[in-house]
């Protein structure tokens, strides 16, 4: 799943709108989402949505796909907040819990429109695109150095992780359960001793090429739209306050 | 003597476990030459060039770069490897950046040029080698071949006066392999100095000018690689085999007008050639 959603992101239409924007739009959208009220919750679900299929132009069944993963967690939760255990002299009360509806409702919508936001921006901006922004949040370069390697990494070790799993299977490796956990074991050894040694080649390769402690990164070539960031602003504004004047209405 | 850039004198490395890599090395790498460093898998060679770009410190033994011995401060490190650039056998020990752009930026970022400098170089770069168009592409998503070209990239992008390659085509296709040869003879005639290892004995006789042949972390011969590759008694000790152009035009004693013959199409050609009988 994390490899599709890397993969979509590279090509997205809107890969090349500055990240800053995008990051505006929907982070904003999701910081929002934390404390509005179900109406807000429902716009803010469908303007993301609307302007990620239409204005990314990312495919339906590609957005449903991703958005349906946390589907699981999200009702597993909300079930809990719907129903009711008690004990009372030696009896066990199952029911359904006073005003479990709404928060259950509420949790959902809330839920749905938080991943929406991160699915829209992981949808369109590769992480390689928006890592490098982090430094000037002054988040310090160390952190932001482990997270590009790591992250390129991330995939060499994936790479290997398959290749070692084909060569087991191709070596009948996983043919019984026994096998299967030794074949496992062996797998996880092996990948821990080869990232102490790609960890070792990297720093190498990277001495090689001058690194003095710090990876200055390349900025994003376009610069940010201010009008496009304002605007993202300016709708967050618009939903709060919408939310705000319908906080009274039932089930908001 | 032409002008000596890197000269390794009576090297020596141990590895921490113990192990013995170089025993007594010599090299002299001369500016504007293409030399093939040639050797049996242990031999040596990946050791060698990690001590040629200061990587790894000789436990004895002297180099010296354009004749003053090498020093092992922060500044001279930097210094060294700017003009030394060393290209890793496996492109995954070498790409850091997310995107081809932003890996082949890291190395002049580093030298301190400025991002908008930098993006202009790397860009440059990728023209000069034919992959203008890798920009924006993620480096996970490369190919072994275009991951090799983008390594390649990342250190001719900070304009090394020699640029030192291990193994640069293994594990690459014939049109790679071809893509890999013709970039290194345009950086040659750009006038930068190559030098390489490789198994690949019939590219070595075809490509280098001159050829050094490792047995067991030393040197065991150096010197014109027409030469070098007709010694069958060292390639034999150094567990590397005649190439095969030498081997045949040895055997019937083609040459092309008195010079040896070093490309398969210099031999194609002096076959066609009538007035000249076999």
């Amino acid at each position: 799943m994390i490899h599709l959603i890397d993969c979509y992101a590279y090509t997205s239409l809107w890969r090349h709108r500055h990240p800053a924007e995008k990051a505006a739009f929907a982070g904003g959208l999701l910081l929002l989402s934390f404390f509005t009220p179900l109406t807000g919750l429902f716009l803010i679900l469908l303007l993301v949505s609307l302007v990620a299929l239409l204005g990314a132009r990312i495919p339906a069944a590609l957005y449903s796909r991703v958005l349906a993963v946390p589907m699981a967690f999200i009702l597993i939760g909300a079930a809990s907040l719907l129903v009711s255990l008690s004990y009372h002299s030696g009896h066990l009360h199952i029911g359904l819990a006073e005003g479990g509806l709404k928060s259950a409702v509420q949790l959902v919508a809330r839920a749905l429109a938080a991943a929406s936001c991160l699915i829209f921006f992981s949808l369109t901006t590769p992480t390689a695109d928006w890592m490098p922004l982090l430094r000037k949040f002054h988040i310090p370069a160390v952190v932001v150095d482990l997270m590009l390697v790591t992250y390129r990494l991330l995939f060499v070790f994936a790479e290997r992780l398959s290749t070692l799993q084909q060569a087991q299977a191709a070596r009948l490796g996983n043919l019984t359960v026994r096998n299967r956990l030794r074949s496992t074991g062996l797998i996880g050894a092996n990948l821990f001793i080869r990232s102490l040694d790609r960890a070792r080649r990297i720093e190498l390769g990277m001495e090689a090429r001058c690194y003095t402690g710090e990876i200055t990164c390349l900025p994003f070539e376009r610069k940010a739209s201010i009008p496009i960031i304002c605007g993202s602003l300016l709708l967050c504004l618009v939903i709060a306050w919408i939310g705000f004047i319908t906080k009274r209405w039932p089930y908001a | 003597m032409p002008d000596c850039i890197l000269e390794a004198r009576d090297l020596h490395y141990r590895y921490p476990c113990g192990k013995v890599a170089l025993n007594g090395m010599n090299l002299r790498v001369s500016a504007g030459q293409k030399l093939a460093v040639l050797g049996a898998n242990g031999s040596g060679k990946t050791t060698l060039f990690l001590c040629l770009n200061g990587t790894y410190k000789p436990s004895a033994g002297q180099l010296l770069l354009k004749g003053k011995p090498a020093g092992y401060s922060r500044s001279d490190l930097l210094a060294w490897r700017k003009q030394v650039g060393l290209v890793f056998q496996d492109p995954d020990d070498q790409i850091v950046g997310g995107t081809v752009i932003q890996d082949i930026a890291f190395g002049p970022l580093n030298l301190g040029h400025s991002p908008s400098d930098a993006r202009c170089i790397a860009r440059e770069t990728m023209k000069q080698i034919g992959i203008p168009d890798f920009a924006d592409r993620p480096a996970h998503e490369l190919s072994h071949g275009e991951r090799k070209i983008v390594a390649m990239a990342g250190i001719l992008a900070m304009k090394p006066s020699l640029v030192i390659l291990d193994e640069p085509t293994a594990g690459l296709d014939p049109s790679w392999t071809e893509r890999v040869i013709d970039l290194l003879n345009a950086i040659h005639q750009n006038g930068t100095t190559v030098v390489l290892s490789t198994h690949n004995m019939d590219f070595a006789y075809e490509w280098a000018d001159e050829a050094v042949v490792l047995v067991q972390g030393t040197t065991r011969c150096h010197g014109p690689v027409i030469e070098i590759l007709a010694q069958d008694e060292a390639l034999r000790d150094a567990k590397l085999s005649t190439p095969l152009l030498l081997h045949v035009t040895r055997q019937f004693g083609l040459t092309d007008n008195g010079t040896p013959i070093r490309s398969r199409r210099q031999l194609l050609n002096r076959l066609k050639t009538p007035s000249k009988p076999v």
